[in-house]
Order: structure tokens, then C-alpha cells, then sequence
């Protein structure tokens, strides 16, 4: 990264006047040096990192076009801007067609960067200085990223860490309010009462927590609504503060409202209420504040300022293992370590995919210049004369160079003014791609100040890149010859520049049709891949036993009622419930377990990750049971404990004979293994195979479940009649996050889709701009050559002939440039490996297909000028000139 | 007289912070806040009107600790003068020892 920027300092230093070029390019050295030690020791290197390094060494820009300006007198300055202006105005198409080009490739810039910004760089928005928090996560041997648990929280905050100014815990959660008429569901966050202060976020209306409100557990039913709650549920009522709002049936003061553009403390997602920590037992299962050994908590802590990430983990290396020390039981081989935010929640899940897009109109833009350079290289070989005149009456090379660069920078300017028109309305377009999730998704994309900065940057950029080659160029004619009537024989060079440019989009265009195609069948694979259950005809519905004041004992004795009631509706083929869906974006729970009779390696990973299930499960799922039995509703509390296992499992700890009748050992008692289960994609479509566990709900109960039904033909036709029997039993029990399947299951795909579709459309305008650019090329080399055509036929070429010499030349232009890009997309997609399903990054399809029909396209932009060569009248063409 | 002439917050942001300390571009940006867009051609031209004056490390000492020489920037007198002035017009910049605001006390 340093390298390519120290590169770009070099190319950019031409623009510095020689007199002060050295001590600027120094200068920048150092500052480079600098910044990229600065951002390895912040960032580890990490894509986020790379983008600061970027952002920060993108003031070479302006401070070099700045010590020009200063050099520059704005008389000649001035003059140099009409005189471009006035041949822009006349020559409209070219114009057009220039900037057109620029603002496809700036607009793509600026809308993918805008994303980049609300995803990665501010994700949290209405925070203050996102870039000095961090994520605090706890180890456990070889497991990294666990939550904390409320009494360590505690003991942490009061250690004081060393390089951390205040650490601040939350936890978000699903919450069912009441204000009078229907109970709506909401997600919301138990939070530290320092929450607020530590992110930086002022109420808008009344206050947020004082710290007395986090003591007491239970004492303070106090809460922080968004604005969007304020304005959906009480109408923006001024008088907010002191208001009543029932969450989990107990009642709440409301004593603030968060700004407008808060939305909580995850990417990603909008967050409707804030609740003090000490009020968990109100809203969630279990007394969650005494237990050192229960992990449910997230915590961020604020870097001091000057602070790095490293002086805050050597900090918090010491209060782990004193906490480890002074709680062996709970804590012994755990640690703490914290990371930026990157890789947080949506961020961290749109990184690999968003570092993808900035790549693509990275290139996209490269394409756009190079078309530019050829298009200005073209009239550079029709102002030869100007410039030769200019040399000859006693012009400097690099006065010629600056009018160019004028020029360019006009124009580039033009295109970033049509680019940030158009980023105007397509930055807000991610949230197209975002599908319906169950719990609300909120990104405020759109043209903030730092996007603006980029797309400056960018356009000068663009100018300088597409601009500097020309005027070079240009400046140095051969002023003898080009003040002759006629050379028109003396455009070779000029001639293989602009070829070597085409041979570059060329390259390009088929390294981004390749890596599209690869994300489209890897997204079609995606689609029908075996995730282990069918999607086919099936119904989601959530339901919140504890929120509607079941106990554990009331909660079974729905579930029993509910599922009889369900599996008896027409059309209904198998009901059952489960704590979580396979594929929901979250990673899951997972919990250590040891087995009898298998040794564990020293520090061998041996956790499960697990699925709490009702009776029916598998067969409503479609999950095949390789050996032994499914969960029967006689799987009750006071039975042995049972658990199924998946294939991986047992194949891992039982390695050549059955687990059935194997024992697990997890918190209290023994379990017995009872069946072995299909493995399936529990997380995520990527993920490798992983040991998984399936529980009896009823033996190990949760109120929080999903109602899975399967049904015989189109599932949404049942859902009144799902409805009505849930309500026949308890009217006042919400079904929420109802959706099909087959729709949960497109959450699962939506990154790939994400992928494919927006790379399929910069392919697509890549592919455009460099048959634009082959066309152009081959069309000004046979007008270049009509004379020498014309001689040609004169001389006896058929016009098949006249028609293969023209073509034979875009066909090695293209060509050299398909083996280019060939090569290019190969690399490409060894990187992009990771983020494909189902195919190798090697995929003959994906490569072989964008490389034909970029060769057709091809042919068919040279046909063109080769039809109208061949019908060159000889005699007309001998007589030009 | 360029003396008299009123700087603009981010010029007078800039003097803050070298007198506060900050020499080079990079940590200039940090303490104002600034992009490094503004913050470089501000630093040339606060040196070409006389406000600041800018030198390189010692190379030898730079190269023994294996990194470049950077350019660094100190105020000169007019810098000190204009930023007093400064001072008093943008309260939002911290107070610095010795750069009491002129007619203040203290």
C-alpha cells in the first residue's frame, strides 16, 4: 500500500514547480513513512487501516495542485481556462462523450465510497470520534470474540485499564411495548449508564442515565426511546418526558428521546429503546448481574485520547489475568482483548464484499481514464499544428503542459459534477440489496462531508491520470514536421500509445467480467445449495413466551397446546419450535462439552454449538437423522437428558463406532446421544463444517422461539388460520417476524447477490467503455490510413481484404488484451476465493464465457470502420490530402 | 500589511497547534481536526506570509533511528503575533500558556 502511494507522490510531484518539487517530494516521504507506521500500529494492517493510510496521504492532492495554483499567474491561469472552455463548447460531442465517461466512472466512485463510509468507516452513526472506540472481547484458550459476563464487566471498568479512558457494557434485545392498543415489537439495549457519555451521544429531548440508575438492581424502570419510536408510537409528543411505556409488561418512565440519527451502538441495526443494565430481570430469562460465569454482554471501551490499540491491550492483558487470578473458577484461562469496530456486526459481515466494490470502481475509474487519455491522445494528433505554433513563437514545454492539464482538469471537473449528481441518488440505493431481516436495518448512506472530500480527490486524481500522458505528449510534436502542410504518416507512436491504452481496458473490462461472473454462479450456487434442510413450503413465525408472563411451567404447556393446535390446521403437514434459525446471520451459542470416554488434546477446542428443539423438529425441517431417534414430547424435564448430535460431531469424538448411547457432558448431569443428525450450514454458507448439537426445548427450556410449520402447498395461504389458532389460545401472544422459509433462507444469500449484481453492472460498464475506446482507436487509424487504403485498392485488395486488414488490427489490440486480462482475473480470483460458494476461483465457465463475448463485442466495434474502409472510393482517398 | 490581515479559523487552528507544540503535518492533523487537504497548502502559505518557519530534522539523527527526515514547523514572532489576535477571535481553540489573548490578563 505504502508503495503505491509513494508511486502516485512521485507522478503527483510534476505538478509541483520545479523549484520546490524536491523538498515537497521529501516531504511526503516522510509524512508516508509516517502515517503507515501509525496506521500498523492502530489498525494491524487491516483494509480499514489501508483506507486511512489513503485518506490521509490524499492531501498530496490539493497541497501539490496548491503550490502550482500559487505559482501560476491567475491572468495566464485565467486565460488558459477560457481558452478550454471555448474549444470544449466547440467540440460538444467530444465534450459530452468526455464527461459522460467521467461521471460514470466518478459516480460509480462516489456512491460505492459513500457506502464504504456509513458501513465501515462510520458505522455507528451520530457517534463521536468512531476511530478512538473499540470492542472489548473476551478469550477463552483458543476462542477469541466471547462476551463478558456483568460481574467481570464491573471489576474491569473499576481496574481503571491503562490507554482505555472508560469501558461501557450492552446487550441487545428483543422487547415487546405496550402503549395501549396492540403490543409491537421493538429491539432495543440493556445498557451501562455511562452508554450514552462514552459514545458521545447527547439526548435530543430530556436526559440519558445517571450513573446512580446502574446500582440498584431493579430500582430504576427508567428508558431512552429513538426518535423513531417517539414519532411512531406517541407522535412526536413534546411532552415525552414522564410518559409510561410498558416493555415486557412492566411499566417504564420514559426520561429522554435519542437524536434524530442514533441508532444504537451495532452497525447496522436500528435500535428503538435504551434500558439501564440494573432492569435485565424485567426484560430477559434469568438473574444475568450476579453470575460471573454467564457471558451475555458486549463491551466497547474509549481509547484515550493519544492512546493505540496496543497500549490498551498490554492494559488489558494485566486485568485479565488478575481477574483470571483473583475468579479461578469462572475465569480461569480467559482473557481480554480488544479490536476496532470493523468487523462488528453488518460491518464486519459487508467488509469482505465492500472492499470488493472499492476495488471494482477502483478499476472501473482506471478504465474511464485510459478511455479519456485515448479519446485527448486522439486530438492531441489533431492540434499538433496549435501546439507546434505555440512551441514555435516561444511557449515553455511545461507552458503547453499546464494548458493541457487545464483542459483535463475542466473536464474532470465537469465529470465529477455529473458523477456527484448521479452518487446523489444511487448512494441511497443500498438499501435495496439489504433483504427483509428480522430485526430492522437501518445505514444512513448518502453525501457526507467525507464523501465529498473523496470525490474531490478523486476528480483531480482523474485529471492528472487521464491528463498528464496527453500533454506530455502533446507538448513535444515535432515542430518542424507537424508546421508542414501534411504528415500524416507521422502518427506511429502516437498510434501504438493509444493501442497500449485499449490493450489496458481491454485487460481490465475482462478482469471485472470475470470476477462478475464468478460472484453470479457462485450466487446461483449459493441458491441451491444443500444447506442440510428444505426450504420448501415453510413457515417462520416468532413468539415471546416470557414477554407474554408465561413461567417455564405455562410456557410447555402452551408450546404442547399451540403445536397440537397448528399440526391439526388443513395443509399443515409437521409443527414444531426451535431458540434459533439455521443461516439467521448470527453466529449462533455454542458451549463447552466434554465426552466420555474420548481425551481431549491439551488446549483442543471442544465446544458445540447448539439448537434448542421441540418435538416434530426434524421432520418439519426436512433434517435427515442418520442413526437413532427424533425428540418426542415424552423428552420431558424429569426424563434422562437427551441430545442428537450432527454427523461431524460423531465423527470427531466417536471416530469408528456409534455415538448412540455416547454420553455428553455439558453444565449439570449427563446427556445421552439418542440420534445422529445430517450436517447442515448452521452460520453461515461459507462456514466449514462444525461440531452441532440439537436439545430438547423442553428439557432445557427457552421463552424465546420460532414456530417452524411445514406445509403442503404455498405456506403464506395458512397464515390467518396459524393466527388464529395462536390467538385462540392466548389472544394477547403477537406473532411477529413472520416470514417464509424460503425468504429467510434469501437472507442468507443476499451478500452474493449483493456481489454479483453490482459486479455484473460495472462489468457491463466496463465492457462499454473499452469497446468505446477499441472503436475509436480503429476508427481514427483507418482515417488515418486512407490514403494508404486507397492506394491499396487502387492497387488491386479486394474489399475483403481492406475489410481483414482493419479487422486483423482490433483483433490483436483485443486480444493482447484478453491474455492480460486473462491472467489478471486468474490472480483475481485466487483473492476473491473466500468469498465464493460452490465454485473454484478457477471456474472455466466464468472465465471463458466473459472472454468470448468480450472478443464478439469486440469484433463487432472494429466491423464498423472496417466496412466503411472497404468501401473507400480509391480515388477519393488518393486525391485527400 | 499581511500582519494585520484576520486569519481564517483553520490558519489560526494550525498556529494553535504548532505553538501548542505539533510540528509536523501529520500530527497537526490529529490535534485540529483537519483534513490533510487543508492542513498542508495552509502550512505553505502561513509560511509564506511569515507566520511559521519551516526546517528539516537532522537527517543523520533521522537515519540513525531508520526513518526519513521530516519537515518541521515552528512560529516565527508574527506567527505568535497573529495568533494572540487570533486567540481572541476563535474562542473555541483552547487557551495556551503564554498566548494569552491580547488585552486579556493572564
Amino acid at each position: 500500500m505504502r508503495r503505491a502511494v509513494l508511486f502516485v507522490i512521485a507522478l503527483l510531484a510534476h505538478v509541483v514547480p520545479p523549484s520546490r518539487r524536491a523538498i515537497w517530494r521529501e516531504q511526503w516521504a516522510a509524512e508516508v513513512w509516517h502515517y503507515d507506521r501509525w496506521v500498523a500500529r492502530q489498525h494491524r494492517a487491516s483494509r480499514a487501516g489501508s483506507l486511512r493510510l489513503l485518506a490521509r496521504a490524499s492531501g498530496a492532492f490539493p497541497h501539490a495542485v496548491a503550490l502550482r495554483g500559487a505559482a501560476m499567474s491567475p491572468r495566464m491561469l485565467l486565460h488558459d481556462l477560457t481558452f478550454a472552455w471555448r474549444l470544449f463548447v466547440r467540440r460538444p460531442a467530444f465534450t459530452a462523450v468526455a464527461i459522460l465517461i467521467l461521471g460514470l466512472g466518478i459516480g460509480a466512485n462516489a456512491t460505492i465510497f459513500s457506502w464504504v463510509d456509513a458501513v465501515l468507516l462510520h458505522p455507528l452513526s451520530a457517534v463521536a470520534e468512531q476511530d478512538r472506540l473499540v470492542a472489548i472481547r473476551g478469550t477463552h484458550l483458543a476462542r477469541t470474540n466471547l462476551s463478558m459476563s456483568y460481574p467481570n464487566f464491573v471489576d474491569l471498568r473499576s481496574a481503571r485499564v491503562d490507554g482505555l479512558q472508560d469501558v461501557m457494557a450492552f446487550r441487545i434485545l428483543a422487547l415487546s411495548v405496550r402503549t395501549g392498543g396492540e403490543p409491537l415489537r421493538i429491539f432495543g439495549e440493556l445498557v451501562t449508564p455511562n452508554f450514552f457519555d462514552l459514545l458521545g451521544v447527547r439526548p435530543a429531548i430530556g436526559r440519558t442515565f445517571r450513573s446512580e440508575e446502574g446500582q440498584t438492581p431493579g430500582r430504576d424502570p427508567v428508558v431512552v426511546i429513538s426518535q423513531a419510536l417517539w414519532r411512531r408510537t406517541f407522535g412526536s409528543d413534546p411532552a415525552i418526558v414522564g410518559r409510561s411505556l410498558a416493555i415486557n409488561g412492566t411499566p417504564f418512565t420514559i426520561v429522554g428521546v435519542a437524536p434524530r440519527d442514533f441508532h444504537g451502538s451495532v452497525a447496522g441495526l436500528a435500535l428503538d429503546a435504551y434500558l439501564p443494565i440494573t432492569m435485565q430481570k424485567a426484560v430477559m430469562a434469568g438473574d444475568r448481574l450476579n453470575a460471573r460465569g454467564n457471558s451475555w454482554l458486549q463491551v466497547y471501551g474509549r481509547l484515550t485520547p493519544g492512546a493505540t490499540l496496543e497500549r490498551a491491550n498490554a492494559g488489558l492483558r494485566v486485568a485479565g489475568d488478575r481477574l483470571a487470578a483473583t475468579f479461578p473458577d469462572q475465569n480461569e484461562g480467559r482473557g481480554l482483548m480488544a479490536a476496532t469496530l470493523a468487523n462488528d456486526g453488518a460491518s464486519g459481515l459487508l467488509m469482505p464484499v465492500m472492499s470488493t466494490l472499492m476495488g471494482v470502481v477502483g478499476l472501473v475509474l482506471l478504465i474511464a481514464c485510459a478511455n479519456l487519455a485515448g479519446l485527448m491522445l486522439a486530438r492531441a494528433a489533431g492540434r499538433q499544428r496549435e501546439v507546434a505554433v505555440r512551441l514555435a513563437v516561444g511557449a515553455s514545454r511545461g507552458r503547453v503542459v499546464r494548458q493541457w492539464l487545464v483542459e483535463s482538469l475542466l473536464l474532470a471537473a465537469a465529470g465529477g459534477l455529473t458523477g456527484l449528481i448521479l452518487a446523489s441518488w444511487t448512494s441511497r440505493m443500498l438499501a435495496l440489496f439489504i433483504p427483509p431481516t428480522p430485526f430492522p436495518v437501518a445505514f444512513d448512506t448518502g453525501l457526507t462531508p467525507t464523501v465529498l472530500v473523496f470525490t474531490a480527490s478523486v476528480t483531480l486524481l482523474t485529471a492528472i491520470v487521464s491528463g498528464l500522458l496527453p500533454a506530455v505528449r502533446a507538448s513535444r510534436p515535432d515542430v518542424a514536421l507537424a508546421l508542414k502542410e501534411a504528415a500524416p504518416g507521422h502518427v506511429g507512436g502516437r498510434g501504438r500509445l493509444r493501442q497500449s491504452l485499449v490493450v489496458a481496458q481491454v485487460a481490465l473490462s475482462l478482469l471485472l467480467l470475470v470476477c462478475a461472473s464468478l460472484f453470479l454462479r457462485s450466487f446461483m450456487r449459493a441458491q441451491s445449495l444443500d444447506v442440510g434442510y428444505s426450504a420448501h413450503h415453510g413457515l417462520l413465525a416468532s413468539i415471546d413466551l416470557l414477554a407474554g408472563g408465561y413461567d417455564e411451567e405455562r410456557g410447555k404447556a402452551f408450546l404442547q397446546q399451540a403445536l397440537d393446535r397448528v399440526a391439526a390446521i388443513p395443509g399443515v403437514r409437521a409443527a414444531s419450535v426451535a431458540v434459533a434459525v439455521p443461516l439467521d446471520v448470527s453466529s449462533g451459542s455454542d458451549m463447552s462439552v466434554t465426552i466420555d470416554g474420548y481425551t481431549a488434546q491439551p488446549n483442543e477446542d471442544m465446544h458445540a454449538y447448539y439448537n434448542r428443539v421441540g418435538p416434530g423438529y426434524f421432520d418439519t425441517m426436512g433434517i435427515d437423522l442418520v442413526e437413532g431417534r427424533a425428540f418426542t414430547p415424552r423428552d420431558a424435564k424429569d426424563q434422562p437428558r437427551v441430545a442428537i448430535i450432527n454427523e461431524s460431531m460423531a465423527k470427531r469424538y466417536f471416530a469408528g463406532r456409534s455415538a448412540l448411547g455416547g454420553t455428553i457432558r455439558f453444565g449439570s448431569g449427563p446427556t445421552t446421544i439418542v440420534g445422529v443428525a445430517r450436517d447442515g450450514k448452521y452460520g453461515t454458507i461459507t462456514e466449514a463444517p462444525r461440531n452441532y448439537m440439537y436439545l430438547p426445548v423442553l428439557q432445557s427450556y427457552r421463552p424465546d422461539l420460532v414456530l417452524h410449520v411445514r406445509t403442503a402447498a404455498e405456506p403464506t395461504g395458512l397464515l390467518p388460520a396459524l393466527q388464529r389458532e395462536i390467538r385462540a389460545l392466548d389472544p394477547a401472544l403477537p406473532l411477529f417476524d413472520v416470514r417464509t422459509i424460503e425468504e429467510h433462507r434469501r437472507l442468507s444469500v443476499f451478500i452474493p447477490k449483493m456481489a454479483s449484481t453490482l459486479l455484473g453492472l460495472f462489468g457491463v460498464l466496463a465492457l462499454v467503455l473499452a469497446v468505446v475506446g477499441l472503436y475509436g482507436v480503429v476508427a481514427c487509424s483507418v482515417a488515418e490510413r486512407t490514403r494508404e487504403i486507397g492506394v491499396r485498392i487502387a492497387l488491386g485488395a479486394t474489399r475483403p481484404d481492406v475489410m481483414r486488414l482493419v479487422l486483423r488490427q482490433g483483433l490483436v489490440v483485443s486480444s493482447i488484451g484478453l491474455a492480460a486480462g486473462l491472467v489478471l482475473a486468474f490472480a483475481a480470483g485466487r483473492v476473491l476465493a473466500g468469498q465464493l460458494v460452490g465454485i473454484s476461483a478457477a471456474d472455466p465457465v466464468s472465465f471463458a464465457v466473459p472472454a468470448a463475448a468480450l472478443l464478439l463485442v469486440a469484433m463487432l466495434a472494429c466491423a464498423l470502420p472496417a466496412r466503411r474502409a472497404s468501401r473507400l472510393d480509391p480515388i477519393m482517398a488518393l486525391r485527400r490530402d | 500589511m499581511p500582519k494585520t490581515a484576520t486569519l481564517s479559523y483553520g490558519a489560526a487552528a494550525i498556529l494553535h497547534a504548532v505553538a501548542g507544540g505539533q510540528q509536523f503535518g501529520f500530527d497537526i492533523i490529529d490535534a485540529t481536526g483537519l483534513t490533510s487537504g487543508t492542513v498542508y497548502p495552509t502550512l505553505d502559505r502561513l509560511e509564506a506570509q511569515g507566520y511559521l518557519r519551516s526546517k528539516w530534522e537532522n537527517e543523520a539523527a533521522a537515519h540513525r533511528e531508520g526513518r526519513p527526515a521530516r519537515r518541521y514547523f515552528t512560529l516565527t514572532a508574527a506567527g505568535a503575533t497573529a495568533l494572540r489576535g487570533a486567540l481572541a477571535k476563535y474562542k473555541a481553540l483552547r487557551p495556551l500558556p503564554g498566548f494569552a489573548p491580547e488585552g486579556a490578563k493572564g
